[in-house]
């Protein structure tokens, strides 16, 4: 079929656009802008119904509102089961672990995550919204966390980062093979805190000690963030904004914290021009986020740099004005600027529907 | 057909790093750095969630800064173990900047039942004559008879340099472990020293150890009734961790 979608996801947006445009037709017919013969209204309605079946039995795509309502339903009871699901299996493992000999728990623990990626392709052969699969995978990843941790505890092994590098593969090989959204943030945290963590260590300090040394979280997260912008996903489509929002996030609360702890910085400069330096910073990079953003129209982006432009915003306007103006002055102050914030963001949104239309 | 690479990708993830994983522990076996027969006063059981039925034990050591008995934790030693201490510690931004500087890693040389615990006791003595407390001579008798007896010693970043200075593999155990930087004394008189955490603190028990230990409580020091009721022969290997070799109830 020409223009066939590559993934449940395009299918689904494409399932969305027929409803929509089933809707916005009969709403047309209503009132009478727009009259379709009846030979005509046979065929489009022919098109449409078999392009639907072909969509769900394709990538079981929701076809009406209900189903829809249920997929969410679904996906909530998945995530919040898979959490479950984890701790319940973390929990019944050192229930028992004590009356097991070293050689049984280490078996135990080897198996377990290997048997769960079995169970999860068997689940993704079966179903097309992968649902169960996504389950067993998140499964997997947390038998593989108790493995590598128990082992380390059965052997008296000094921690190091080098457990969330193995987390890390483990998680993007799932992600990439299920197109799993979820396993690829937790696969982009390990290797945040991977790559946060070897830094330190190679300069002598503590591995665990991000906070002590915010500027590796920004790395990685800059890092993160070129990826998305430059690996070339031709199957996942959605995956470059999950390795953008995933680095904003994290990219930002790393510079927020530079902003107003200087003395945390790898930089021997004085506090307060490692301050303003990341302050700068902080501006620089939410408005050119938003910049970029709107040119490409990635909402999510925006968004995100959006919050922390304000975020930014409202930490200068306490330093400036916080010690020297009465309270109630300052609250109306920041009222006033929130105003207008929201008129600015609203030209923004302006200029941005242009560039989509 | 649809590929398989990142099934097969997580597999060998799983596989290697456990591989990887053994192989360190069997490396650290493959040699003995050190081994010393300890008590439950310097390893005392964790205590255990409802849900666990692994036996750990928790390695104690005396308090780390405690009545200057790290008086060798200095400046210079501070500045060996990497830390930037050319800033004057009395003044205010030098005192923020060392507040906030990250823990580093190290090894720390722990003696057992040696010269340091005879003088962490004399000190320990003359601060509690100095207090005149009804109570002092209960705390002295817990410390003296129920404290650990592991005093740190030394600390470096270099472990086969640490055991070049400590030979004694009987008495002095060499365990990974992080400095802080901190201050003792006060006013004018107040110096950098260093605060030292082990890296390390909860010990396995596998089976069939597990079982001498088995039916036995976690038991505070503090309890008067606190006597050791095991010896534990522990060993450090090449990578300086610790596995139990043998446990032995004593009552």
């Amino acid at each position: 079929m020409p223009g066939e979608p590559a993934d449940r996801q395009s299918a689904q947006q494409r399932a969305d656009r027929i409803r929509s445009f089933r809707e916005e037709l009969a709403a047309l017919e209503q009132q009478d802008v727009l009259r379709l013969e009846p030979e005509q209204r046979e065929r489009l309605n022919r098109h449409l119904d078999s392009l639907l079946t072909s969509l769900q039995s394709k990538f079981d795509v929701d076809v009406n509102l209900s189903e829809k309502q249920f997929s969410w339903g679904m996906r909530i009871a998945v995530t919040l089961g898979g959490l479950a699901l984890c701790a319940g299996l973390v929990l019944f493992f050192y229930r028992y672990w004590g009356d097991l000999s070293t050689q049984v728990q280490v078996a135990l623990l080897i198996a377990a995550p290997l048997a769960a990626l079995a169970v999860t392709e068997l689940a993704a052969r079966r179903e097309k919204t992968l649902y169960f699969a996504s389950l067993a995978a998140m499964a997997a990843a947390a038998l593989f966390v108790l493995d590598l941790y128990a082992v380390g505890s059965i052997f008296n092994i000094t921690s190091s980062p080098n457990a969330f590098a193995a987390w890390s593969i483990f998680a993007f090989a799932v992600a990439y093979q299920y197109r799993l959204r979820l396993l690829l943030v937790i696969a982009l945290i390990s290797s945040g805190i991977w790559l946060s963590g070897t830094i330190l260590s190679l300069n002598g300090i503590y591995w665990t000690q991000f906070g002590g040394r915010p500027e590796t979280i920004l790395l990685a997260a800059v890092v993160a963030y070129a990826a998305g912008l430059t690996v070339p996903h031709r199957r996942s489509l959605d995956f470059p904004a999950v390795y953008r929002w995933t680095a904003l996030v994290g990219g930002f609360v790393a510079l927020l914290f530079l902003t107003g702890g200087g003395e945390f910085s790898f930089l021997h400069w004085p506090e307060r021009v490692v301050e303003r330096s990341y302050e700068a910073i902080g501006w620089a990079a939410s408005i050119a986020i938003i910049t970029m953003g709107i040119r490409r129209g990635w909402r999510g982006d925006v968004n995100i740099a959006s919050a922390f432009f304000a975020i930014f915003l409202y930490v200068r306007l306490y330093r400036w004005w916080w010690d020297w103006m009465p309270r109630y002055l300052f609250f109306l102050a920041v009222g006033a600027v929130a105003i207008g914030l929201v008129i600015a963001f609203r030209r923004l949104r302006d200029r941005s529907r242009s560039v989509y239309a | 057909m649809r590929t398989r690479t990142g099934i097969l990708v997580a597999a060998a993830a799983v596989l290697v790093s456990n591989g990887l994983a053994l192989w360190h522990a069997a490396s650290n076996r493959a040699g003995t750095d050190a081994e010393v027969v300890l008590t439950e006063r310097e390893l005392p059981m964790s205590a255990q969630e409802k849900d666990d039925t692994g036996i750990w034990l928790r390695l104690n050591w005396t308090p780390p800064f405690a009545f200057n008995v790290n008086d060798w934790l200095d400046r210079a030693k501070l500045r060996e173990l990497g830390f930037d201490v050319t800033a004057d510690p009395l003044q205010e931004a030098a005192s923020r900047r060392y507040f906030s500087e990250p823990p580093r890693a190290a090894f720390a040389a722990l003696e057992y039942d040696g010269p340091a615990w005879q003088k962490y006791l004399s000190s320990y003595e003359a601060s509690l004559k100095n207090t005149n407390s009804p109570q002092s001579a209960d705390q002295l008798a817990r410390v003296r008879d129920r404290g650990s007896r592991l005093v740190p010693i030394d600390v470096a970043t270099d472990p086969a340099a640490l055991r070049a200075h400590h030979p004694n593999t009987s008495r002095v155990l060499i365990v990974p472990a992080t400095v802080r930087v901190t201050y003792a004394g006060s006013g004018t008189g107040q110096r950098l020293t260093g605060y030292l955490q082990p890296a390390l603190t909860d010990i396995h028990v596998p089976l069939p150890l597990s079982r001498q230990l088995n039916g036995m409580t976690p038991l505070s020091i503090y309890s008067p009734e606190f006597r050791s009721r095991y010896e534990v022969r522990l060993r450090f290997g090449t990578h300086h961790e610790p596995w139990v070799a043998g446990i032995t109830p004593l009552h």
